[in-house]
Formats: structure tokens, sequence, C-alpha cells
């Protein structure tokens, strides 16, 4: 045998080996997410969730949303989150430095005052300008915070630091929320007797071309064009799917920027959000699990599969190039900055399983799928390949990536069948185009990401925003 | 007197018109927030009937909205599942007349609203 | 996020085309079979759906006949067609979930006529074989149904259901309980192993709701049982029905271990003051930890009085900013002349306490 047959015999063993394993995570993930959901499901269905939002014995809530040139619908917005049923609310906008004129407009639209609020900084921050009530008691919800720009987590800490209630929750600010969104979101916090529930995760939803006025949702659409709706799938395979087995396992590692919940107390032991990170939704959660774990206390990370969370996804590849590289980075430092984890039995399913599925399938696959293609097209120079086997294999993996998708859609039709009929026919035409336009783009946009982050690069990716429902 | 309600529940809602016909109201239905809002843009009832917890907009937002859009004072009895104190006082002070708690009697809520027929009457 | 087809394996030699072959097909037949699901769900839905909408108009008329009878009993017109829907299960199903959403929302003779409806179409059977269901979820809808439709005759076979092991069921049992007999139905408490989790404890005192109650004897028993969460939720009923002659077995609530317990206990003497609190409070003030501090410091703005303020003026030197923050507000709370008597410490104008006293300066104004 000669060394070139030995290394390529290496090679593709070795990811076929890959390949199965990946299968074989993804028919587990399929699999475990069914009972969860239906058990959820079933559960739900005695909760009177319409009389008990008013109640005095739940919990308080402080919504944190910062907020970055969002002047063009910020109005819309906060009135929007005002709306929420839910008794003990305090509604935190944190305007970070926009260039724009937000705060003026917020301050005119809400009839706003500057206070003297005394700020703990239990959390160092960048300085904050001032802190805005409304002189009109019908918004006395509402806390608005000027500060000097610095970035996203950093304005996420000064809302941590100022928001008086026991549980915060954070969301982008044109994120829009189901008025019964806060009490489900509550209630796992609330239900689970043994141990400490530390964040609990919601779904995110694409909200392109769906109708919104006022700030709220007033009809689902499938979004028209290929880009938001490839997206579509995309999030209700990773929510639905995905999370959903996850935190069945009790091995969720990402809770979305755009809606989560979490345990204040957990979160100023850690010391909130890291600023020296693009990826700070998913590195708190991280940190907080690693800070149970390291203090020997039970606790569990849960998510919710209703659909409460509605966003704008990025609608044309630039857009979504940028954003896809800036989560690569995201997940790249993060998993660098708690390497201590990996395949550490001291940190239980995190350190076991979570971590290294992540590392394995999330940061490789697509470093292993771009290799995959160079060695094939050197292979095939070389001769070496067997055509036959080749399309067979291929066939095999795009058709467990189809099954996949088409899993997923009937998990939604199932569930919660947020779509027409012939929308759903749709949905599966457009997973069956997936690998071809798609999956490509997402692959090279992480490949960038990995290239940024070795070149340092650690600006956020601007979104510039088509603007949501008020322009109509 | 013509009466606009706002319901989410089928049945609930049809109750509501059954029991309101009988006593010759003429009766708008909504079965959610926004028909209600889109009705109020159509016609200028005498007394609105709202629950607060509906789809797409909530009965503390028709009664400012019932404000705005017909210039004038419509009278709002809110009919709602949450009878805590917050939330009865935040409709109060946002204008609502009168304040019922699920579960409510038909005849009762019928009686109420023949207090608003009198002082319609008077007026 | 989610990567597919994740390499191009097309170089294989060894591997024999026909084992992928087979792999391939099998992936195929799974598609064809996850089709049909949605193929045939969607019908389905779509069926019921259709059904439904036919058998909404019967069921509107059945329920608001009945509603608005103004006879002793309630009639049900017997055309042949509504004999023959009646025997459908999937009818009944249909005619017994839009009752119970109407009963919530009804009281007086139109609810106590709806109930008369369910009893003369025997659909207490329906929901009595759900509750001896072996699966939990049906069990618990059984238990729900019948507790709405106020048929207390089952009530041995709930009470029974208020400690079972499963979650659901022990959830909807004690609501029933409490929806029969209000505050009376509380007594499961006394037998009550499993843990009631918080949501639960809203539920139930969202049922209480508006509910007299006189006699609150079995608080005392309650207080003192082993299982935690009886203590806490005893403690939240002790303060929402204003109980004001707990005091002493509060007190001896505090010196249970469990920090939730505390934070409950000082919650009651918040709302319900006595001079005895205020000086149990500080006795655990010292070894407690921020949290409950922070409580402390809360519930004495009310329950305290000058007599309490050397102690709170000392807490303003504590090491944390928010101990010292809440410890101003007490003072500006228990002191006479309020936050103007802050301004007298020798520290006033040095940072951090310039800032805090200043917030509670304008807080006062507004």
């Amino acid at each position: 045998m000669t060394w070139q047959r030995f290394l390529f015999d290496l090679f593709t063993y070795s990811i076929l080996l890959y390949s199965l394993l990946l299968i074989l995570c993804y028919f587990f993930i399929a699999f475990y997410s069914l009972a969860a959901i239906k058990k959820y499901q079933r559960k739900n269905s005695f909760a009177d969730f319409r009389v008990l939002a008013a109640s005095d014995q739940l919990p308080g809530i402080s919504i944190i949303a910062p907020a970055y040139n969002e002047a063009a619908n910020i109005i819309e917005n906060v009135r929007s989150m005002l709306s929420i049923h839910y008794n003990a609310l305090e509604l935190i906008i944190i305007n970070d430095g926009s260039k724009d004129d937000s705060l003026q407009r917020l301050v005119t639209a809400y009839d706003l005052y500057k206070t003297n609020l005394f700020i703990n900084e239990k959390i160092p921050t960048k300085k904050v300008r001032g802190v805005y009530k409304s002189n009109n008691s019908v918004f006395h919800k509402l806390v608005v915070i000027d500060k000097e720009n610095g970035g996203k987590a950093d304005a996420l800490n000064v809302g941590v630091n100022i928001a008086k209630h026991e549980y915060i929750v954070c969301v982008d600010v044109d994120c829009v929320l189901e008025q019964d969104a806060l009490l489900k979101m509550i209630k796992p916090f609330l239900e689970e007797t043994k141990v400490r529930v530390i964040a609990c995760g919601g779904v995110v939803r694409i909200a392109n071309d769906c109708k919104i006025e006022n700030g709220k949702l007033m009809e689902i659409n499938l979004p028209k064009s290929f880009v938001p709706r490839v997206q579509t799938i995309e999030y209700i395979r990773a929510f639905l799917l995905g999370r959903m087995a996850w935190s069945r396992l009790n091995g969720l590692l990402l809770i979305s920027g755009a809606f989560g919940a979490f345990d204040k107390d957990i979160v100023l032991k850690c010391g909130g959000y890291n600023t020296k990170t693009v990826g700070e939704d998913m590195e708190l959660i991280v940190r907080m699990r690693r800070y149970m774990e390291e203090n020997n206390l039970a606790y569990s990370v849960t998510f919710i599969p209703d659909p409460l969370c509605w966003t704008e996804a990025p609608g044309n590849y630039t857009i979504l190039g940028r954003q896809r590289n800036r989560w690569t980075r995201g997940t790249i430092e993060t998993l660098r900055m708690h390497k201590k984890m990996f395949f550490n039995p001291r940190y239980g399913i995190m350190g076991m399983v979570s971590y290294p599925y992540w590392f394995f399938f999330e940061f490789l696959a697509p470093i292993i799928e771009f290799l995959g293609l160079a060695s094939f097209v050197i292979f095939a120079f070389l001769g070496l390949i067997q055509w036959a086997s080749f399309f067979t294999l291929l066939g095999c993996i795009l058709l467990f990536g189809f099954l996949y998708s088409v899993f997923a859609i009937l998990m939604e039709v199932l569930t919660y069948n947020q779509y027409k009929q012939k929308d759903v026919f749709k949905l599966i035409v457009t997973a069956l185009l997936e690998p071809f336009i798609f999956h490509p783009f997402v692959v090279w946009a992480a490949l960038k990401g990995n290239i940024d982050y070795l070149r340092k690069k650690n600006s956020w990716g601007e979104m510039t925003r088509q603007g949501l429902g008020a322009a109509k | 007197m013509t009466i606009l309600i706002a319901e989410d529940d089928v049945i609930m809602l049809k109750t509501i018109e059954h029991r309101l016909k009988k006593d010759g109201h003429t009766v708008i239905l909504a079965a959610d927030g926004r028909e209600a809002l889109q009705q109020l843009d159509l016609v200028s009832p005498d007394l609105i009937i709202t629950d607060i917890m509906m789809p797409f907009a909530s009965g503390l937002e028709i009664i400012e909205a019932a404000k705005k859009k017909t210039g004038k004072k419509i009278p709002v009895i809110i009919l709602s599942a949450m009878g805590q104190e917050n939330v009865v006082l935040e409709a109060f002070q946002l204008g609502a007349d009168d304040y019922i708690t699920k579960p409510f009697s038909p005849n009762e809520l019928s009686m109420r609203v023949k207090r608003y027929q009198a002082v319609a009457v008077e007026v | 996020m989610f990567k597919m087809h994740t390499l191009f394996v097309g170089f294989f030699c060894y591997v024999d085309v026909y084992t992928f072959m087979s792999i391939l097909y099998v992936f195929l037949l799974l598609l064809v079979f996850l089709f049909i699901l949605i193929a045939g769900l969607s019908i389905y839905k779509k069926k019921t759906a259709h059904n439904k909408t036919i058998w909404q108009q019967s069921i509107t008329g059945l329920i608001s006949d009945a509603i608005f009878s103004e006879e002793e009993e309630i009639h049900v017109v017997t055309t042949k067609k509504m004999e023959q829907l009646l025997r459908k299960s999937a009818f009944r199903n249909c005619l017994l979930n839009e009752l119970v959403k109407v009963k919530i929302n009804l009281s007086g003779a139109s609810g106590q006529n709806l109930k008369k409806l369910y009893e003369l179409l025997n659909l207490d059977t329906d929901s009595y074989k759900k509750l001896t269901s072996s699966k939990g979820h049906i069990k618990a809808k059984g238990v729900q149904e019948l507790a709405i439709m106020e048929q207390e005759k089952y009530v041995k076979k709930i009470f029974k259901l208020t400690n079972s092991n499963d979650e659901l069921v022990r959830n909807e049992a004690q609501c029933a309980l409490v929806g029969f007999y209000g505050f009376l139905g509380l007594r499961f408490l006394n037998v009550s192993t499993l843990p009631i989790s918080q949501w639960q404890q809203i539920q139930l005192l969202n049922k209480l709701n508006k509910m007299a109650a006189t006699d609150f004897e079995p608080l005392n028993t309650w207080l003192e049982s082993s299982n935690e969460s009886v203590v806490i939720f005893s403690l939240k009923l002790a303060a929402y029905y204003s109980c004001n002659n707990m005091h002493t077995a509060i007190i001896n609530c505090m010196q249970n271990a469990s920090p939730q317990v505390k934070l409950y206990a000082l919650k009651y003497c918040k709302k319900m003051p006595d001079a005895a609190c205020a000086d149990a409070i500080i006795n655990h003030y010292a070894a407690a930890d921020k949290t409950y501090k922070l409580a402390v410091l809360d519930a004495l703005m009310i329950t305290g009085d000058e007599t309490q303020i050397p102690f709170v003026t000392t807490q303003l030197q504590d090491e944390d900013d928010e101990i010292k923050s809440a410890a101003a507000t007490c003072i500006t709370a228990l002191h006479p002349s309020g936050a103007a008597f802050l301004q007298t410490h020798n520290f006033a104008e040095v940072n951090p306490w310039k800032a805090i006293f200043l917030q509670l300066k304008t807080n006062r104004a507004a």
C-alpha cells in the first residue's frame, strides 16, 4: 500500500465516520424533540393565561431592549411592548449612543423627563448620560436610558444594572411579541420545584412579509422572496427540533439574543454580558451554566416552542453574509473562552455532549465541508473517484438533508400550523432547493467568519433594517 | 340603542348578542380587537362592551380608539376574566365606565346596559 | 444553525455502491412516509375543521337555548338529527369542550342552566371516563371538566388525586377542590407530601380570588408542615387573607432554614405590620445573605418605627451599594423629617451616598 493510498483511506473513512455521527445526531434530535413538544403542549393546554396575566402574585419582569439607530420604528416598537399583558412589568429601552434622533423621538412621544436615578454599577459599563421616565402615568412602566455607545453587550449590561425585578427578558427592540409572551416565558421558572431554572429561551419566527400594524402581528405570511423563506425553514429546524431536543437533554447552549428570559441574580453573579465577543448571547448562557456547574448547584436551561417573537430576517445575501459571519465568530470566541470544558466530565452533559457537539458539528462543519470539496476536486484530477459510488453517496446525503427539513415542516404543521396549506407546499419546494442555492453561501459566509476571526476583525456587522411594518 | 360587542369567543359573543337583542337593542359584533377597531370607523355606537385580552388589539386600546375615532364620549363596559384590582383600576383610569368580571350573569349585563339607555334617552 | 451534506464523500472505493443504494432507498421510503403524513394530517385537520363548522350551529343552538331557558327543567329539542349527533363521541367531545368554555364565563341562572344541560346529556359520564384513564393528561382533563361543571358528587375520587404522582393530575385536582369549596377545599394541604410549584400556588390563589373565608385555624397546622412548599403557600395565604393573629407562628417560621420561607415570612410582616415583627426581623439580619437583607430593609419601611432608625443607619455603611440605597430609602420612610434627615450625615456630600440621597430627594418631590 502506498502512502497516498493510506492517506486517501484515512481521509475518506474519517469523513464517513463524521457524517454518520452527524446523521445519527439529527435522527436523535428529531425524535427527542417530538416527545418534548407534545408534552409541552399538553401541559400548557391546562393553564388559563388570560386570567393569570394580571395576577399580582407573579414575579416581576424587566424587559431590556437595546436600540442603536432604530429611530424609524422605535415609537411603534415601544408602544407594542408596552401593550403586553403582564402585571409587574418594567420596560427598559437603552439608547446605545444612537447617531439618529431616537432619544428625541421617545422624549416627545412619551412625554419623558430626566430623573436622578442612582445606578448601582454592579457590572461596569460605559457612561450613562441619563435615565428618563414619563410624566404620563399611563406609561409608568417605561424607563429610557441614554448612554454612550458601547455595543449590544454593554447596553444590555446597563439594563441589567438598572432592572428592578428579579427576572429579565432581553429582546431586540424591533421584535414583535405576542401579548401573552411574558407569561408563557415565566411559567417554566415557576413550575420547576427541584432545580433552579436559570434561563428560558423562546422561538424566534420570521416576520418578513407578515402584516404588522401598530407594532402588532395581524397576519402571518410566508416570506415572498427566497432568502428569508429558506431562513424560515432554517429557523423551524433550529428552534422546533434542535433547541427543543437540547433543552429536554438540559444541554442547551444558546438562547437567541432576540428573545430570552434570565434569572437576574445568576446573571449578576456571573458578571453580566461579555463585551469582548460578538456572540454575547451564547457566551452568557455558557458562562451561567459553567457558574452553576462549578458551584455544584442544580439548574436547568429551558426552552418553550410557542411562536411568541417575530422578527425581520436578513432579506438579501449581503446582510445575511454579515450576520452568519458574525455568528461564526461568536461561536468560535465562545468555544475558545470556555475550552476548559471540552470533554471535561466535571461539566456534565455540557462538557461531554453539548460543547463537543458545538465544536464538531457547528464550528467544524463548514470547514470540513470545504475541505471535503477541495479534496474531492484533487482526487477527481488524480482519477481516484468511482463515480457510481460518488453519486449514490451524494444522493444519500442530499436526501437526508431534505428528509430532515420535511420532518421539521411536518412538526410545524402538527403543532402550531402557522402557514396555509399552499405555503406548506412552497416550503417543501424551498427545502429541496436549499442545498444547491442557499447552503453553499452559508458555508462560504461561515468560512469568511473563520478567516475574519483569525484576522481579529472584531466589529459587529451593521444590520441595515428595511423597516418593519411602519412603511406599509 | 346600538351596541358594539367585542369578544373573541364565538359562543360568548352569540350569547351576549342573543340576550341584548331580546331587550330590543341593535347589536354589532366584532370577533377580535381588529374587527372592533374597523367597526368604530364605520359606525358610532351608543355603547361598547368589550373584553380585554383579545387578538390584535386589547379592550384598553379600544377605549382610547373610541375616544379618538368618534370624537365623543361613548360609554364602555369592560367584560373580562381578569378581576384583579390593578387591571380594574387601570381600565377605569383609561376611561371605562363599568367593569364586569367573568364569570358573569347575562341578566346582570342586561340590567347594567339599561342604565345607559336611560342616560342616552335623557340626552 | 444547521449544516447540510457536510461533506462530499465521493471518493469511495472500498464500500460497496449497493450499501449506499440501500441507504438511499431507506431515506426515500422515509420521505414518502413523511409526505403521506403531511398530506394525511392536512386532510384530517381540514376535515375536523369542516365538521366543527357544521356542528357549531347545533352546538351554539343547544347552548344558547339552555342559557336562556326560563323554566325549571332544561329541554333539548329532540330531532332525529340531534339524537344521531349526540351518539357520536366526536360530537359529544366537541360539545363538551364548548360547554366548558362557556361555563367558565357565566354565572348565575345561566351558569346553572349549563350545568343542568351537562347533566341532562349525561356528559358527566364522559368526563368520568376520562378521569379513569391511565394517561395523565386525559385524566387531568376529566378532573377539570368535572370541576368546572360543579360535579361535587365525584369529590372523593378527586380528593384522592390531589397527591397524585402525575403533576398535571395533581394540579387539576387541587384546583378542583378549591373551585368546589374555596378555602375549605385547601384541606388537601394536610396530606400533601409532594411539592406544590410556584405556578400552581399562583393558580390556586387566583381560584381563591373573592372567595370568602372565616376560619383560618388550619393555617397554623400547615405552617408547621414538613412539606416546604406547603409552608410557603400558607405564608402567602396568611398575607393574602390579611390574617392578623398569625404573628407568633410566622415569627417562628423565620427560624426555618429555608431562605424562601424566610422571604415569604418577611412579606407577611410587611403586609401585616406589628411591633413584635420588627425586632424579630432584625435578630436574623447579621447572618443573612444579601437578598434577605434587602428584603428586611424593604419590610422595615412598613413594619418598623423610629426605634429601628439607629439600626438602619448603621447599614448605610455596608459595603454593598444596593444595601446602602435600600437603607437610605428605609430611613426616609421611618424618620419623620424624611429625606432631609439624610442630609445631616457627615458623609452626605460624598459619593455614592450623595447620588443615592439625591435620588431619594427627587423621588419625594415627584
